[in-house]
């Protein structure tokens, strides 16, 4: 069930008036049916594997809190991580590890090959394990009481609208709200359906029109010159936002319409000035996800250099490695690491030589925006190649400046429009850093009629531009 | 109780809001895809009553100049191609053409060797119908080939019974724009490149297709309509991939001639198939090989038409 499919609209609609009018005591359970309904709908399956991981953690909380030697609740706390794991190292990374062992094996003068699985990895596995896994670990520090609730927790790992690709939330947010008593407000209502017109129209006018070009380049880069792969390099970055802030931007529009406040997943990434700068406006509950439960707790930055320099690898590789099971992820996690402690090193060679009054120029800012986006774009390639090989051989035909006619698509109007919708873009994000344009929950400053007249417009486009036959890139995340 | 009273306030003021918006998104929803259709109609040249109608997919589009035609034969003519429309979606075409227009004499109807094949053309090109969903023939033709759900949106929603292709058509009709703007040229290497890769659209004839072709011969001739099957050129790297099956058709086409009085086959793959610098890529013409083709069109057509229309 796709949020922009009238199943979803059907199902959001029952919920939102069966949730207002019915008993405080049968709301969550409520949710959680539509929740389940609503993962149903993919495969049958892989909901008993929700509710297993549910039961790990909510169990695992309980003997955490329980625990009255900091052994034990380690070892409980390590028990339902292991346990939470097992899923999803064997759904999407087990192949993975079959197909290095199999290119290790002829090392040893083996000919033994492997065989691999046919699994389908269940859907948004990696977002409701990482939530429910949060719960978890903030009752093993202390950040978080402990839900003796099933209800009321299952409802926090499952809840619809977040579930399949984030934002992955935290129990000291979210849990807590399943508790309260919500009221359908005016405000709520407004912000929310303007938040799903937005990211409705990101994800199928933008995104998936993004997407046609893209996947014709990158499925064939051989044939293809410099300026094509650069163009659809540039295009993927866009593609890539627009779905999975659309998709965010949808999900916190549903859950606000009901009440709720999810936490916000973006905050326009591109016009980041430093690598470190970006990581805090892109994917924010992953990095900060990270941040607290695997950064932190290895030291941060009060540990050695070398160790923080490690510190640093770890966790851009892993969050490389969440995104996908392949060495393209681990290359682009890394990378990203590495774009980071060079970014810390210039940082202080200007400290050093004492020129940091440059960083008060207004030029430097757009050349550090403009920089930050190539080397984004540049890691992006490892991202979207099908292969590490794929990967090299487009950015070395980028960087060979081949001369040559750019490709436009099978057709230009579809590439004008594509290029017209980022400029829109651009220009509506820069309206919402300068707080002109409403952005996540924050009120516009236009009059209601232009307001009015703009979602109007923006609900036209969707209808008559949209391309809906892709389903959501993060989805097999 | 007040706060109550101001939540029930609250509640029918965004009721207000939220049924003024759908209300208003329907009006503009209306107004929209009455404004593209008309676009469509007048690029399609579906109710000009023209005499002479070019139908086919792309090969047709960029290959045959309508203003040209209209200028030096001095006789209208309608061009309703769209990509991807293969021959049964043609027959749908024919028919709401000839329900729109009764004036029609002479209709060039665009053949090639991948005629009879249904894959590799468009997965989905039956929703290049969806502007003329209004038409009763039409409806029932889509409801019967596109899922349930897909026919109820495009029917409550009409604007989203357009692309991006038929909105920049429908632009086009306003401007009175039917300008080939390929202008490249064919990248020889690439296509070899790609055929020695197996990635080109294989010949597979399906019976299916060779009899709705007779059957809109049969619909054409009762209404007594002259035919010319035309071979726009495709390339002619492509043309020897599959050469006993490309051959194999072309036969068909002939016998298809030999078997109708009012059938002409047209075939330009000899005369231009090997004049690399007239095509776009192995299948279309780029805006130089249009002119020449359509020159030669015209030249037959004067020779021999004159009598049968008029020309």
């Amino acid at each position: 069930m796709l949020f922009n499919s009238w199943e979803y609209l059907f199902l959001f609609l029952v919920t939102t008036i069966l949730y207002f009018n019915i008993s405080l005591k049968y709301r969550t359970f409520l949710l959680l049916i539509s929740s389940y309904i609503f993962y149903i709908s993919w495969r049958l399956d892989f909901a008993l594997l929700m509710l297993a991981v549910t039961m790990v953690n909510f169990f695992g909380g309980i003997k955490i809190n329980a625990s009255r030697s900091k052994k034990s609740k380690k070892y409980w706390l390590a028990l339902t991580i292991f346990l939470s794991l097992i899923p999803l190292i064997y759904f999407k990374y087990f192949n993975f590890l079959i197909e290095n062992i199999n290119f290790i094996i002829p090392f040893f003068d083996n000919n033994l090959q492997l065989p691999y699985i046919e699994i389908i990895l269940p859907v948004g596995i990696s977002f409701f394990t990482f939530q429910a896994l949060s719960y978890s670990l903030d009752v093993y520090y202390g950040k978080t009481n402990v839900e003796y609730n099933f209800i009321n927790f299952s409802g926090f790992v499952a809840f619809f609208p977040q579930l399949v690709a984030g934002p992955i939330e935290r129990s000291s947010n979210l849990l807590s709200q399943f508790r309260n008593k919500h009221l359908f407000l005016k405000e709520n209502f407004l912000i929310g359906a303007k938040l799903f017109i937005w990211g409705l129209f990101k994800k199928v006018v933008i995104a998936d029109r993004l997407a046609i070009y893209v996947n014709n380049i990158y499925d064939n880069p051989e044939l293809f010159n410099s300026a094509t792969l650069a163009v659809a390099t540039m295009f993927f970055a866009f593609q890539i936002y627009c779905d999975f802030s659309g998709y965010s931007d949808m999900a916190i529009g549903s859950a606000k319409i009901l009440g709720f406040n999810l936490r916000q997943n973006f905050n326009l990434p591109y016009l980041a000035n430093s690598i470190g700068d970006f990581w805090k406006r892109w994917h924010i509950s992953l990095s900060s996800w990270f941040g607290d439960y695997l950064y932190i707790p290895l030291g941060g930055n009060r540990v050695r250099y070398y160790r923080w320099v490690i510190n640093i690898f770890l966790v851009f590789l892993l969050s490389g490695f969440w995104h996908g099971a392949s060495w393209t992820f681990i290359i682009w996690g890394s990378l990203h690491a590495f774009y980071y402690l060079v970014e810390s090193w210039g940082d202080k060679f200007l400290n050093l030589i004492d020129f940091n009054f440059i960083k008060r120029y207004w030029g430097y800012k757009v050349f550090k925006i403009l920089t930050v986006f190539v080397l984004v774009c540049f890691a992006w390639v490892f991202f979207r190649a099908n292969s590490i090989t794929d990967a090299f051989f487009i950015i070395d035909e980028i960087l060979s400046f081949k001369k040559g006619d750019l490709y436009i698509g099978s057709s230009a109007v579809t590439f004008i429009l594509s290029i017209f919708l980022i400029f829109l873009l651009l220009i509506v994000q820069i309206m919402q850093y300068l707080k002109i344009a409403s952005m996540y929950f924050y009120k516009s400053k236009a009059p209601a009629s232009i307001q009015f007249l703009w979602y109007l417009l923006i609900c036209v486009a969707i209808s008559t531009l949209s391309v809906s036959s892709n389903a959501f890139i993060y989805f097999q995340f | 109780m007040a706060l109550k009273k101001i939540l029930k306030f609250k509640i029918i003021n965004t009721f207000t809001i939220v049924i003024s918006f759908i209300v208003s998104f329907f009006i503009l929803d209306l107004g929209v895809n009455s404004f593209l259709r008309k676009g469509l109609k007048k690029y399609y040249g579906i109710e000009d009553n023209s005499e002479i109608a070019l139908i086919g997919h792309s090969h047709i589009m960029l290959g045959l100049d309508k203003e040209s035609m209209e200028k030096k034969l001095n006789i209208k003519v309608a061009k309703y191609t769209s990509e991807g429309v293969d021959i049964l979606n043609r027959k749908v075409m024919i028919d709401y053409l000839l329900e729109k227009n009764d004036s029609i004499r002479l209709l060039i109807y665009g053949v090639d060797a991948w005629s009879f094949s249904g894959e590799g053309l468009s997965a989905n090109s039956q929703v290049l119908f969806y502007p003329f969903l209004d038409n009763v023939n039409i409806d029932h033709y889509l409801r019967e080939c596109v899922p349930f759900k897909d026919y109820l949106t495009r029917k409550i929603i009409k604007t989203t019974r357009y692309n991006e292709g038929l909105i920049s058509s429908s632009f086009r009709g306003y401007l009175r724009n039917w300008d080939n703007m390929k202008s490249g040229t064919v990248n020889l290497k690439k296509v070899k490149e790609q055929i020695a890769k197996n990635k080109y659209r294989k010949i597979n004839n399906n019976p299916l297709y060779i009899e709705t072709l007779t059957q809109t011969i049969e619909t054409l001739s009762l209404n007594k309509i002259e035919i010319i099957l035309f071979y726009i050129p495709t390339l002619h790297l492509i043309n020897q991939v599959e050469n006993k099956k490309f051959k194999k058709n072309i036969d068909i086409f002939e016998q298809i001639e030999s078997d109708y009085d009012n059938v002409k086959f047209i075939n330009f793959t000899d005369a231009y198939s090997h004049r690399y610098e007239l095509f776009y890529d192995p299948i279309h013409l780029n805006s130089v090989g249009q002119k020449v083709v359509t020159d030669s069109l015209i030249k037959i057509l004067q020779k021999n038409y004159y009598n049968d229309i008029g020309i």
